[in-house]
């Protein structure tokens, strides 16, 4: 099974908000999307966040950051 | 309820800024790896810490006195979320979150200027001014600023209200974003933000966003809103470092659980 850890530095406000919106429309670890592998372009069809925790930092306007794991589930 | 103070300087926090998200799933995993997962939505919470430096004699004052009011954590008090758009269902004019005159007719979505598809054409068929607005349970006192993307196919005006101040601004061919920045009636325990159109008037309108302080920054789009009501300190010590005369660093945990 496939893993990822996602690390975005230098967001702007609203990619931040991006974010944020995704992770609670998918209710944290709950809900399942489809994955686009960024070294090769694979899509992996059942994908989850793998924590119920999102951390979002803005240090200075236009620059948040913050991290996500994307793990692929057993089907 | 009482509601976290703005500084003098009309912001609520300073930067940087850390909000955490924390949701609730139950799983159950079976002994060949498979999971089983059920979303538990009344557990979800939401963390701020607020870190504040350089704060004058009476900005420290005014945060103790609210953190002795509030009693630490024991009581709650409406929180404006310093890092996110006050209105809630920014992209999607048709929710109930929006109250729109009887005569003002809205479709969509259409073209936005961040090349997406979250804009809405406005029309007003009226013969007088039409307009759709948010009430917010948010003290009037407070400096807010509304903004908002517009253009017109026909250059017209278009009138951006905030409690009682008003602002007339152009729409033209182009998208320009509108600002208004005030605070309004100092009594006021709700605040009306809307966007009046004139009589026959057609506009496409992008991203509606209220924040807590004088200046808008990059448009975020909303759902559920940023004002929470009954929020809390998470502890009940004040901590404060005073670093210079009339300068003073403090650091704050704000939380708000679903559930509460």
């Amino acid at each position: 099974m496939h893993r990822w850890v996602i690390r975005l530095d230098e967001l702007d406000e609203a990619e931040l908000g991006q974010i944020e919106i995704f992770f609670l429309n998918n209710q944290g670890q709950f809900g399942a999307f489809n994955f686009v592998d960024p070294w090769d372009g694979t899509s992996y069809a059942n994908c989850s966040l793998a924590a119920d925790e999102l951390d979002l930092l803005t240090t200075e306007p236009m620059r948040g950051q913050t991290r996500l794991t994307i793990v692929e589930n057993r089907i | 309820m009482m509601t976290y103070p703005q500084l003098s300087t009309a912001a609520f926090t300073q930067l940087p800024v850390r909000k955490r998200r924390r949701t609730r799933t139950v799983v159950n995993t079976t002994a060949d790896g498979r999971k089983t997962k059920l979303a538990d939505i009344p557990g979800q919470t939401t963390e701020w810490q607020l870190r504040y430096t350089g704060l004058s004699d009476s900005e420290l004052t005014k945060l103790q006195n609210f953190f002795a009011a509030a009693g630490g954590s024991l009581t709650g008090f409406t929180f404006l979320d310093p890092c996110g758009n006050l209105l809630a269902w920014s992209d999607d004019l048709t929710q109930p979150a929006w109250q729109k005159d009887p005569l003002l007719s809205v479709a969509g979505p259409v073209g936005d200027p961040t090349d997406g598809a979250n804009a809405w054409h406005v029309v007003n068929a009226g013969a007088g001014s039409q307009g759709l607005s948010q009430t917010l349970n948010v003290p009037g006192v407070y400096v807010y600023c509304l903004s908002v993307y517009l253009r017109a196919e026909t250059a017209t005006s278009v009138t951006l209200s905030l409690g009682a101040t008003k602002k007339m601004v152009p729409a033209g061919s182009g998208w320009s974003r509108a600002t208004l920045s005030a605070s309004t009636d100092a009594s006021a325990t709700s605040v009306m933000f809307g966007i009046q159109l004139p009589a026959g008037a057609a506009i496409d309108l992008f991203g509606p966003q209220v924040e807590p302080q004088a200046a808008p920054s990059a448009y975020q789009c909303s759902t559920t809103g940023g004002v929470y009501e009954n929020a809390r300190f998470r502890d009940d010590t004040f901590t404060c470092t005073t670093t210079d005369v009339n300068r003073h660093s403090v650091t704050l945990s704000i939380l708000y659980a679903n559930h509460l």
